[in-house]
């Protein structure tokens, strides 16, 4: 049976119960409505970022349910993105960061991890200035203030 | 919704660490750069556990901290929870200043003689009498079939005293003696679980005389036995 989902921009998705079930969210919604057809209201997810949602929940309709990724080290944890994946992540970096708040809100665990390890690979290796850049991020400090922050966490620079 | 995603999903704690998390410290310096809301979420990951000095065998994935600004360790040692120390650095301990509020675990490394100058200095009782609630404490030593003797290490012995929340004492790379086992029973009047990893089997465990504390004996590349 399917399931109608509604962006906050009211517009209507039918999806299989099966993908939409992909977020533990909806699929605890389910469970305790019951048996029913009325929309499921989803006010934090617009349209664009539900398609894209769905997208991804549609493809990985069979995946069986996710082995949490642990590691002794978290730092030493793979950054290895699958290849459809990659490819589903090559949107612009405003649509990237709204998956990953659409992910936490869905509750879908491996969509969340990919779109933070897409996020992580970005900044890796860069200056502050090209991860601004990279995000289109507009600096807030005076220069006075980055000087400082800079002078501060030195330490860690030095490898 | 009119501020940046990329904002957003740094105000949210949870969703900033899972990034952080895959990313290494000199990553994390620059992201603190970025932005405010950047800023004030990388802060208490980046400084939650810091290693200083050059570890023995020292892996590439560690940070090492030898000559730099200490400003930053001045201003947030509020957020530090595990701090590890090596070697020469052992004597810019102060430089953590007395409020490390929240400090849990404590690692030394107990086998260069600049720890027992960092001790008669008194630099180091200063650390841990300011941080009561240190709880673990790993002492490591790199000498091969070293011994902790109460003769040679009252010192650190000693320490314990000062010590009161201490729970886990953790001795990595030597056995212990005897006087050495009574001295620890002696000072750490709350301690619960004492672990020793011992590299090569020289010598037999010894096992404290009162059953108060789970003990636990690991050999390395041997296995681990509990008693």
């Amino acid at each position: 049976m399917p399931v109608i989902l509604v962006s906050s921009d009211a517009q209507e998705f039918k999806v299989d119960k099966e993908v939409a079930e992909r977020s533990i969210l909806i699929k605890n919604m389910l469970e305790d409505v019951g048996e029913s057809d009325s929309p499921i209201p989803l006010p934090n997810v617009t349209a664009a970022v539900l398609t894209k949602v769905i997208e991804y929940c549609e493809h990985h309709r069979n995946d069986p349910v996710q082995v949490p990724d642990e590691t002794d080290d978290p730092r030493k944890r793979s950054n290895d993105i699958e290849e459809w994946d990659m490819k589903f992540m090559q949107v612009d970096q405003e649509m990237l960061f709204e998956i990953i708040l659409a992910a936490n809100y869905l509750d879908i665990k491996p969509l969340l991890d990919v779109g933070c390890k897409t996020v992580a690979n970005i900044i890796k290796g860069k200056t502050p200035e090209e991860i601004r850049k990279a995000f289109n991020i507009v600096n807030d400090f005076t220069p006075e203030e980055e000087a400082q922050i800079k002078k501060e966490n030195e330490w860690a620079e030095d490898r | 919704m009119s501020e940046l995603a990329a904002i957003r999903v740094f105000e949210i704690p949870e969703l900033a660490i899972l990034i952080f998390d895959r990313l290494n410290r000199a990553d994390l310096a620059a992201c603190a750069q970025v932005h405010r809301t950047w800023h004030d979420a990388v802060i208490p990951f980046h400084y939650a556990s810091v290693m200083i000095g050059k570890r023995y065998r020292s892996t590439p994935l560690e940070t090492r901290v030898d000559t730099a600004s200490w400003e930053g360790f001045k201003k947030h040692s509020r957020h530090m929870r595990e701090l590890e120390v090596h070697g020469s650095s052992i004597h810019k301990i102060s430089l953590f200043g007395l409020h490390c509020t929240g400090l849990r675990t404590l690692s030394l490394d107990i086998s260069d003689d600049t720890f027992q100058h960092a001790l008669w200095a008194g630099k180091l009782l200063k650390l841990i009498s300011n941080n009561p609630d240190i709880s673990t404490l790993r002492l490591k030593s790199h000498c091969e079939s070293a011994v902790i003797e109460f003769e040679h290490h009252f010192i650190v012995l000693s320490m314990l005293r000062y010590m009161p929340g201490l729970k886990k004492l953790i001795i990595v790379g030597s056995s212990l003696g005897q006087n050495a086992v009574d001295e620890i029973m002696r000072c750490a009047h709350r301690l619960e679980e004492l672990d020793v990893t011992m590299d090569t089997v020289d010598r037999d465990p010894i096992l404290p005389t009162t059953g108060r504390i789970f003990w636990i004996v690991t050999v390395a590349n041997v296995g681990k036995g509990v008693v």
